[in-house]
């Protein structure tokens, strides 16, 4: 009964602690004279330009993209950072007013990110972090990849290398949320799982993708080693492999700008044997994951309402889960909404949920674990040119979970994010 | 069996094609320049200026200057010289780009964004309401692209006197060349046609609207008055023929007609 | 596809007439020609007094045809020519304002000549929706590039020698300038007006306004270096008056 409650209060660390770097890249904008707003329907949400853009290899493909073309005062290096104050309220509810685990308010400097990302050659491209931190603590590169665009000539046929962030229905690197609550259920595992595969986070592998002229149509397929697993990356020895595929079109009349659905799968294995023991030896059981989404973009094409629908089923094997008599089933996903009725303010929320449908121990309540989170926030950018912006963001979650407590009962976490993003 | 699985998705595609070709009956349309107002502020702003006038913040770090929207002067137009492009001319520079420049594509854009940001564009020159639509040029089917056509272009090119601008080999050389400047009297370069890549489109009626309509604003002239239409493919071989391949100098990113 | 075949005709059809009308320069309505039907006359005299800059000597090797044209006499700048005892040519003389009637557009063309690489003539005035025939008399290649600011402009590349060109400019508009990007020392400069009275002083300095009813005009000159000015003069029904434009040179 421990350990669960620990690895409840794990995974609300976890989702706390998460990295986000690599949300938004002031270097283009300096290359290519644009402002944020090009890219981002909402920094750092990706619009269809920014997204074609990056689908691309970070290339406009109009003879300018290559380092040869550009000026030479131009530097693709660029520098994030969140200094905010953060307040957090962690309660159990043993009785009706409960019980205060945790509340702290400070000053935080947030996720601090120097990256360099651009192009080599007509067909290569690059994105490296070498230096992140989340509130001082560094973190050695969280994300490092290199692309070759184009096989063939063709752009259904990229190929990228490194530690990179998968192909979701939303990005958690280019989540407008910063209480780091919510897009639980990528990596969510059913109540005593092993398992701790990130579906939303980084993983060491190989991606290849493809789109369509304007990335109305695109697939992306990874392999790669689970991150996290006790054996070495090198190794590769805890293989996963997960895809998406996603077609937009946009009706040319009405109050709908676009709609776009998708498709998207996981499987993830991860040793069984006890951690710490020898990993190498130990069979290898898998979670696999799978859901579908719909996004829509209501009113003006430039300045829209966008709605996302995600939902997915995920399945931890039975022998993930010691004392586990059947694989653990769940349910979950998320409504997120984006609102922009002018160009640098934005108003966003999403409500996530994860409900569990089979529990692999039979002593666990069916509803036990089960994971409620709502996210709300606004965001205004002071200003945004081709150099850098800088935004205030306020913003409020709350996150439930059933039973998570260590004493048994629900637990429940406010979060509050206040403070200003910055990037240049 | 087989053709009850690929019954619904034969289906589903010929749903999708005709969503996708639904934008092209809607080319008629009229855009909306309230709607077209905020792509422009979202997508333009930074290079053409909020109030059109080609002065935006990131004007003064590119060359050629960003399009100054108030003289409803366009370079790249299917219309007679000195007139305004048609809308359809706009639409292919904003879903195409302008190679060799910092115009992107803004291909992934809807096709009713792009509708409506014309739209906008046509507010910061009184030409578009004061002006006649213009005829545009009839380009005849191109002929087979043969080294007789290319040799025949080369004689056209050296009777029209191209070399004074672009040079005996094209390489924007000519003894012309550095005196030359725009309408706004910055100074501009006639294009190097070794690069490999024209700057107003892919297709070789894409070059073949160029000389016989000019580029409005610069000194490339129209030469539709001494320039017959089969001379006219004859050029366009001569100057694909000029171009050099070099690595990048081709985009996979082809554009459809 | 029926529908498409007409449309395409329509259009070819109608393409070949503006081809036709703008190549014949040929107005649809040519309205009787009346001309300035006044007595009165105002004779304008337009001098420089100090000494004229002189005239540079302009750089024409870049066009081999040009060079040779001026082998034995080198081409000289435009911008101020003056003649015997200070008469300062290429003044552009006009009624600014006072000329209130209306005057039918004559059909007679204006030509702008290209010749020797220079424009001929290097000012002109001309009425509003008047054919200009722009002649290349030169063995080389000529863009003839007017900017006009309320007119449409145009640029016309000119290959070949002896090409002739007919366009118009429908609107009246100060004056404004015309220059061959391929020979950047070539510049000519061009007025539209809604009445007959303008002209260009000759080699004396000299305008004659004439025709001009009886009344008070503001009548302005106009030269490319000196800029403009303005004075008022009453002419009676028969009367011819004398009109003295002053600019100033240098020491």
């Amino acid at each position: 009964m421990r350990h669960i409650a620990v690895l409840s209060l794990w995974i609300v660390t976890m989702m706390v602690a998460i990295p986000r770097p690599a949300a938004a890249v002031p270097a283009f904008a300096r290359k290519y004279g644009v402002r944020c707003t090009v890219c981002h329907e909402a920094w750092p949400v990706l619009n269809d330009f920014g997204r074609a853009f990056r689908d691309n290899g970070y290339r406009m493909n109009l003879g300018k993209d290559e380092p040869s073309m550009t000026d030479p005062a131009y530097w693709p290096i660029y520098v994030e950072g969140q200094p905010h104050f953060g307040f957090d309220l962690v309660k159990s509810h043993t009785s009706p007013t409960g019980t205060t685990l945790q509340r702290t308010g400070q000053f935080q400097a947030g996720v601090s990110v120097l990256g360099a990302i651009g192009t080599l050659g007509a067909h290569a491209s690059y994105l490296v972090i070498p230096v992140a931190s989340i509130n001082g603590l560094t973190l050695g590169f969280p994300t490092a990849e290199f692309r070759i665009n184009d096989l063939f000539d063709s752009s259904w046929l990229n190929v990228r290398a490194g530690n990179t962030e998968p192909d979701l229905p939303v990005s958690r690197v280019r989540d407008l949320d910063l209480t780091g609550v919510g897009l639980g259920a990528y990596s969510y595992h059913s109540p005593g799982s092993v398992s701790k595969f990130d579906m939303g986070g980084n993983n060491l592998g190989v991606e290849f993708m493809g789109h369509n002229r304007g990335s109305r149509s695109r697939y992306s397929v990874s392999v790669f080693n689970v991150t996290g697993s006790p054996e070495k990356n090198t190794k590769f020895s805890t293989p996963g492999v997960s895809g998406h595929v996603t077609h937009e079109f946009s009706p040319d009349q009405g109050p709908l700008s676009a709609i776009e659905v998708g498709g998207f799968a996981s499987y993830a294995s991860w040793p069984v044997g006890v951690p710490g023991g020898n990993a190498m030896t130990s069979e290898r059981k898998a979670s696999t994951k799978y859901g579908g989404e719909v996004h829509a973009w209501f009113g003006p094409d430039a300045l829209p309402v966008h709605a996302v629908v995600t939902l997915l089923q995920g399945r931890d094997d039975k022998a993930l889960i010691p004392g586990g008599v059947r694989d653990g089933v769940f349910n979950g996903g998320f409504l997120e909404v984006i609102a922009n009725p002018r160009l640098p303010f934005v108003v966003f929320g999403r409500f996530d949920f994860v409900r569990n449908q089979d529990q692999a121990l039979p002593t666990h309540a069916r509803d036990f674990n089960n994971q409620t989170a709502y996210s709300v926030g606004v965001k205004h950018t002071f200003e945004y040119t081709t150099r850098a912006e800088y935004a205030l963001v306020v913003n409020y979650s709350l996150s439930q979970t059933k039973q998570g407590a260590p004493d048994g009962s629900n637990l429940s976490h406010h979060s509050l994010w206040t403070g200003i993003t910055f990037a240049f | 069996m087989f053709s009850e699985l690929t019954k619904p998705l034969s289906i589903g595609w010929l749903l999708c094609t005709s969503l996708s070709t639904l934008p092209v009956l809607a080319q008629e349309r009229p855009g909306n320049p309230g709607r077209g107002a905020d792509v422009y502020r979202r997508y333009c702003i930074t290079c053409h200026g909020e109030r059109g006038d080609g002065a935006g913040e990131f004007a003064p770090y590119t060359v050629p200057k960003p399009r100054d929207f108030r003289q409803g002067t366009f370079k790249w137009r299917s219309t007679p010289s000195g007139s305004l492009p048609l809308v359809s001319d706009l639409e292919h520079t904003i879903r195409n780009g302008v190679y060799w420049t910092a115009m992107p594509s803004f291909f992934p854009l809807s096709e009713r964004a792009r509708r409506d940001v014309i739209a906008y564009i046509q507010t910061f020159s009184p030409r578009w309401k004061s002006d006649e639509a213009a005829m545009p040029l009839q380009i005849a089917p191109e002929p087979a692209h043969t080294p007789e056509s290319v040799a025949k272009g080369r004689t056209v090119y050296e009777k029209q006197n191209c070399a004074q601008c672009h040079g005996d080999g094209g390489a924007g050389d000519g003894p012309a060349a550095k005196t030359e400047t725009d309408d706004w009297g910055n100074p501009i370069l006639p294009f190097d046609l070794t690069k490999g890549h024209m700057k107003g489109g892919t297709t070789g009626a894409d070059l073949y609207r160029v000389f016989m309509t000019g580029l409005n604003g610069t000194p490339m002239p129209s030469f539709s008055e001494s320039i017959a239409p089969d001379e006219a493919w004859d050029l366009v071989h001569y100057i694909q023929s000029l171009a050099v391949t070099r690595p990048g100098a081709g985009s996979v990113q082809k554009e459809k007609p | 596809m029926k529908r498409i075949s007409v449309t395409t005709l329509v259009a070819t059809a109608m393409a070949l007439f503006a081809y036709i009308s703008i190549s014949n320069g040929t107005r649809a309505s040519a309205a009787a020609s009346q001309g300035p039907t006044g007595s009165a006359r105002v004779v304008v005299k337009v001098v420089l007094t100090g000494s004229a800059p002189a005239r540079a000597k302009i750089q024409t090797s870049a066009d081999p045809y040009c060079a040779k044209v001026h082998q034995a006499e080198p081409l000289l700048s435009q911008t101020v020519e003056v003649g015997a005892d200070g008469a300062l040519i290429d003044a552009l003389v006009f009624v600014k304002d006072g000329a209130t009637g209306t005057y039918a557009v004559p059909q007679t063309p204006v030509t702008l000549d290209q010749k020797g690489c220079v424009y001929i003539p290097h000012v002109m005035g001309m009425r509003a929706g008047q054919p200009l025939v722009i002649l290349n008399s030169d063995a080389t290649l000529h863009n003839i590039h007017p900017m006009p600011v309320i007119n449409a402009g145009f640029n016309i590349g000119m290959p070949v020698q002896g090409m002739k060109q007919t366009r118009f400019f429908q609107k009246v508009e100060p004056v404004f300038h015309v220059k061959c990007d391929v020979h950047p020392w070539m510049s000519a400069y061009i007025a539209t007006f809604a009445h007959p009275f303008f002209g260009v002083s000759n080699g004396q300095g000299t305008v004659e306004l004439g025709g001009l009813p009886a009344g008070t005009f503001q009548i302005q000159a106009w030269h490319e270096k000196y800029g403009a000015q303005v004075q008022t003069v009453s002419v009676a029904a028969g009367e011819t008056k004398p009109l003295t434009f002053t600019y100033k040179g240098g020491a």
